[in-house]
């Protein structure tokens, strides 16, 4: 099972490298998105700065989302699913393999930009680090949320707005606990707390809800 | 005792009976409700006349509230069972519980310009209510872009339940974040509410309820006649050209 | 070999046979002893070669293949398999540039590292030339002689020597 998981995440690292660099297209849109807030805000460097948590947490959270159209559409158009369900291997373990290998190749990258992100909006620099620890503790939720979306889209015309249709409304969760844990400026506040506890429970939710979606998919 | 009445053709039979008692039901409660509202409860002392919207408001958020708990039941129904009938009273559901929600939302809106001085205000329950028509919709999106009925279904059924588990969570963290600027929010069970009140608001809750309950069932007939409709036309276009391998039996190529 | 006319549903019973579909009304029966279809073909799994082909247009004709084989965990020859199905001299090309009917013959060679005693064929010579119908024929001749069977659905193309039973379907009238 593990040597399975690791051929997916291997075969999906691989299809990044080869696919025109795709995978930074998440990145780009990030940066994309700061970069309007901050036109959309004015030049005041003191007022986008007390905000720009909650943007680059805006931010993170879209251009996730848009990255993950693709996630399993691809796989199913091209029929490689299909000749993995029929071979007998778990759905489950390549629902997990699929979201490990979008974190490293996808997320990760909208990961390390967003400290750069909040400092260019004037962010106070001491209240970066809370920042990073709240996305890497808030990012499996938003990931696990929008794949979920994804898994229930793949195979359909006009994905990528459908997918936000759908992780939207419940989206408010970790946005609200990730920006609440910015603000409360300390590791173990209450919303740190509660944004961790939501990322355990997409944990659970997300790739059984993915995985009945991809077979109904394969029908 | 669900499947008994799982049989569209009971369900037709049924609906005859049920639909026009939850019809004038809606009426008789609902029209009466109104004008207690309107003449008989006592002006608040505080808010004047104004908040007699309440009366429309309050019944429309508990039938929103009470359509997407329905909605999720009947998705569950469907996709553990695959029952056709459960399907199409989620589907249909669906667009009357985003009406309620809206109208909910519009009447806060409407209330909310006396009472706190702006037509929106990002208070928990408002928000909380803004959140579940985007889960109305997302559901009603996701039906519409599935050409293929079946798929459709269970698609749809996954995703108004993967809806209805997160949604007390949306609805916790929704109310944690108001509570951190806490200034203006209403309590109604904190206010002293005349009996009059809380007797008209009874009514109209109920005659709401009734009120879905109808257009759910003549929704749900609508859309089975309309189904067979379909079907039939579909067979029919499919019959001309089926003649000819009509005449030949089931012989082997080789 | 199951045949019969377009939408007469050879892909649905092919589907089903696989394990891809599950809404159908009806019972699926087999001679497999008592024990899941999907799982009662001794290797546990099924060669299945549909209208998709399973190839990721990036990657070259042995990439895909070394990492089906690696899904399959069989340690076939890969060079052997693409040696069969005459693509050597293409095999690190990537799959977006190869014609229609060379990703058949590439997808042909996956289902030859699967080492499945079960093969589920939709179609094996859409887009191949005559010599890839000859060629179909000669895999299966050798599957059967390795004691695998296949079912496939197919027009007339392809007339395998192995011993073979036909059904066909045909469109019951509904009137």
């Amino acid at each position: 099972m593990i040597s399975q998981l690791k051929l997916i995440v291997f075969r999906d690292l691989l299809l990044a490298t080869r696919s025109g660099g795709s995978w930074a297209q998440g990145s780009i849109f990030f940066i994309l998105f700061i970069m309007l807030a901050a036109f959309a805000l004015g030049p005041d460097q003191a007022e986008r700065g007390f905000i720009a948590p909650a943007l680059v947490w805006l931010a993170v959270t879209f251009a996730s989302q848009l990255s993950l159209g693709q996630l399993f559409s691809e796989d199913l158009n091209d029929g490689s699913l299909e000749c993995w369900v029929t071979d007998n291997r778990s759905l489950f373990v390549y629902v997990i393999g699929k979201l490990f290998s979008h974190w490293i190749s996808n997320f990760a990258p909208i990961l390390l930009l967003s400290p750069f992100a909040a400092i260019m909006l004037g962010a106070d620099t001491s209240s970066v680090p809370i920042l990073m620890i709240s996305l890497l503790v808030g990012g499996p939720a938003i990931v696990l949320i929008g794949a979920m979306a994804s898994a229930l889209t793949a195979n359909l015309r006009g994905a990528g707005l459908l997918i936000v249709l759908i992780s939207g409304p419940l989206l408010a969760s970790p946005l609200i606990f990730g920006v609440g844990a910015v603000q409360a400026g300390v590791i173990n506040s209450v919303a740190m707390k509660l944004l961790g506890a939501i990322s355990l429970f997409s944990l659970v939710l997300s790739p059984v809800i993915s995985r009945l979606a991809l077979k109904i998919h394969l029908e | 005792m669900l499947s008994y009445f799982a049989n569209p053709v009971r369900f037709k039979t049924l609906s005859k009976w049920v639909a026009p008692i939850l019809g004038i039901g809606a009426a008789v409660l609902i029209i009466p409700s109104w004008i207690m509202a309107l003449f008989i409860v006592p002006a608040d002392y505080q808010q004047g006349d104004t908040f007699r919207i309440m009366y429309v408001h309050v019944p429309a958020v508990f039938a929103a509230s009470g359509a997407y708990a329905f909605l999720a039941i009947a998705s569950f129904f469907s996709f553990v069972w695959r029952h056709p009938l459960a399907d199409t009273a989620a589907r249909v559901a669906a667009p009357i519980g985003a009406a309620f929600t809206f109208l909910g939302l519009f009447t806060g809106a409407l209330w909310g310009k006396p009472m706190w001085g702006a037509y929106w205000v990002w208070d928990a329950r408002l928000t909380s209510t803004l959140v579940m028509l985007f889960l109305f919709l997302g559901y009603m999106a996701i039906r519409a872009a599935i050409r293929d009925e079946n798929i459709s279904a269970r698609i749809g059924a996954i995703a108004a339940m993967a809806g209805a588990i997160n949604l007390p969570i949306v609805k916790y963290s929704v109310e944690w974040w108001s509570s951190l600027h806490q200034s203006a929010s209403i309590n109604l069970s904190g206010s002293e509410i005349d009996n009059s009140m809380s007797t008209t608001l009874f009514v109209g809750i109920i005659g709401y309820f009734c009120l879905f309950g109808w257009l759910v069932i003549n929704n749900m007939l609508s859309e089975l006649d309309t189904r067979r409709t379909r079907a039939l036309v579909i067979r029919s276009s499919d019959q001309r050209p089926s003649t000819a391998s009509k005449q030949s039996t089931g012989n082997p190529d080789a | 070999m199951v045949r019969g006319a377009n939408g007469s549903g050879k892909t649905s019973l092919l589907r089903i046979l696989a394990g891809l579909t599950s809404s159908y009304s009806g019972k699926l029966q087999h001679k497999f002893g008592d024990s899941k279809w999907n799982t009662g073909v001794s290797s546990g799994s099924i060669g299945w070669l549909g209208h998709k082909l399973g190839l990721k247009q990036d990657l070259s004709a042995i990439e895909n293949l070394a990492i089906w084989n690696e899904t399959y965990k069989q340690h076939g020859d890969i060079s052997t398999a693409l040696q069969k199905v005459e693509l050597r001299n293409t095999q690190q090309r990537p799959v977006y540039t190869m014609s229609a009917g060379q990703k058949q013959r590439l997808a042909l060679a996956r289902l030859l590292l699967s080492n499945s005693q079960l093969w589920i064929m939709d179609e094996p010579g859409a887009n191949l030339d005559s010599a890839g119908n000859k060629l179909i024929e000669t895999l299966l001749q050798q599957h059967s002689e390795h004691g695998g069977i296949a079912i496939i659905a197919s027009h007339d193309q392809i007339n395998p020597d192995a011993p073979t039973s036909y059904i066909k379907l045909e469109q019951v009238a509904t009137a």
